[in-house]
């Protein structure tokens, strides 16, 4: 299901992770780290990015077994449900 | 001179350690710098004639690249040994050692070993490459201690450890510059490089790790099975003012097992080595702690880097009990390290694990001078007291 919040996760994740022009269109539900290449050095900015634009903290744990868009937004919307 | 600077925001233990660590890497105006006791700030002690506005620009622009993203996670300590041995820490080891001419003090981080602490190396060390020939099937190989510039640069040590990189210069090769370097250091002890020309970039670097030229030695191949290695070797890291004693050397001495292979063989193998490291440490009756840690990466890097290692389990520091230090507080030094890399070098290197992926690593580290130093910390100086699996090989007159 696509959504507001997916779109805003998707957002932050093309922002941080630099992925332009036909990146930006990615599958959700690839894994951003082994399937799109992101850098595991931007993992940090994605996490701190993505609690600045959703308003809420971001449990590590859960952050780092959601590696996908799919998983991001599935994440966030439990957090402000 | 001393000035305190706020930190950018409070901090927990361990990156304040890192911060200290990194410190001198700051300015060599910069003799200590310490946290304080409450996390919020720093006190920096300065050389004498330093210019404390410029220090404390460098500092402030430290202390904020490193502390300002930092996010804390949890470590966990994963297994714990206390030793049988009920006598307390030997005290003043590393200048007793010296004393008794075992450790020989050749220059900045740079220590010859000789008598039972050589000994004792070299017997840990064959332990350690036992260990890796019997239960994991470890290939030996011999290394060289010069790695080229290039390969280490493909192993991403610039970007991410630039401060510890120690560069092998030689003299362009042009007769007037090098008769102008040999006359400029004709009776002097001191060396005298009398023009920057005459050094060229530098092709090669001293290796800061053994596993290194393990991954370029496999570039381009394609595994049929994983891949055991293991090495001894010479490894250099520059650690500034931090180099002290056996604790922190520049030049030191390493054995290593290194995985190459798919993702759940090389983690299980990992996990395979810290059980067998374990039996290693109960058998020499050490203190010790294994836990989660992360590697000294320089400031700009440490919070991005330092997150991903800690949050993925990528490193575990084996540390022993060594005597406390100025304050009193009880002390550990990491003597050993399990690594994973996932797969960086794999891809890196184009090497092909048995099940088509790029090849995952991971490596077993024992720093060996350390250990000598923990085993003398904890067991003293009295034969008698060393646990039967060391006593015999490390003072033979005693058997």
């Amino acid at each position: 299901m696509s959504d507001d919040i997916e779109a805003r996760v998707r957002a932050v994740v093309v922002r941080v992770a630099k992925l332009d022009g036909e990146r930006a269109g990615f599958a959700a539900d690839a894994d951003l780290f082994r399937d799109l290449g992101v850098e595991s050095t931007v993992a940090l900015d994605l996490l701190l990015s993505l609690e600045e634009e959703l308003g809420v903290s971001i449990p590590d744990d859960k952050f780092g077994d959601a590696r996908s868009l799919t998983a991001l937004a599935t994440l966030a919307r439990g957090l402000l449900a | 001179m001393k000035f305190t600077l706020p930190l950018p925001k409070i901090v927990d233990a361990d990156l304040a350690a890192d911060v200290e660590k990194q410190a001198p890497y700051a300015s060599p105006n910069v003799r200590k710098l310490r946290v304080a006791a409450d996390f919020t700030s720093v006190e920096v002690e300065l050389e004498p004639g330093a210019d404390a506005d410029e220090v404390r620009g460098k500092v402030e622009r430290f202390l904020t690249t490193m502390v300002s993203k930092y996010r804390a996670l949890e470590r966990k300590e994963l297994y714990r040994n206390v030793r049988r041995d009920a006598a307390p820490y030997e005290t003043g080891v590393y200048e007793e050692l010296k004393r008794r001419g075992w450790v020989l003090e050749l220059g900045r981080g740079q220590v010859g070993l000789a008598g039972p602490a050589l000994a004792l190396s070299r017997t840990l060390d064959e332990a350690c490459a036992e260990l890796g020939r019997t239960r994991f099937g470890a290939a030996e190989a011999v290394y060289p201690s010069l790695i080229p510039a290039e390969v280490l640069g493909r192993c991403g040590y610039f970007s991410s450890f630039p401060q510890a990189v120690s560069l092998v210069a030689h003299l362009v090769e042009d007769y007037d510059l090098i008769e102008e370097f040999r006359q400029a250091n004709v009776g002097s002890p001191q060396l005298t490089i009398p023009r920057a020309a005459a050094i060229p970039t530098p092709e090669a670097c001293l290796t800061p790790a053994v596993c290194y030229h393990c991954y370029q030695s496999l570039e381009g191949r394609r595994l049929t099975s994983g891949h055991t290695v293991t090495s001894n070797g010479k490894c250099f890291r520059y650690e500034s003012k931090n180099i002290t004693g056996l604790d922190r050397l520049w030049d030191f001495t390493m054995r290593e097992v290194i995985f190459v292979g798919a993702e759940a063989w090389v983690t299980e193998r990992r996990q395979a080595a810290i059980a067998a490291v374990l039996e290693q440490v109960a058998a020499w009756d050490l203190d010790c702690v294994i836990e989660t840690a992360n590697d000294p990466f320089f400031p700009t890097v440490h919070a991005t880097k330092t997150y991903w290692q800690v949050r993925s389990d990528l490193k575990f520091e084996l540390r022993l009990g060594v005597e406390p230090g100025s304050g009193g507080a009880p002390r550990t030094i990491a003597c050993g390290s399990f690594n994973l890399h996932e797969n960086f070098f794999g891809k890196t290197f184009g090497i092909t694990a048995d099940d088509g992926q790029p090849a995952f690593t991971g490596c077993v580290g024992w720093g060996l001078e350390r250990w000598v130093l923990a085993a003398f910390t904890q067991h003293g100086f009295t034969p008698a007291r060393w646990p039967e699996a060391l006593r015999g090989k490390i003072f033979p007159s005693d058997r």
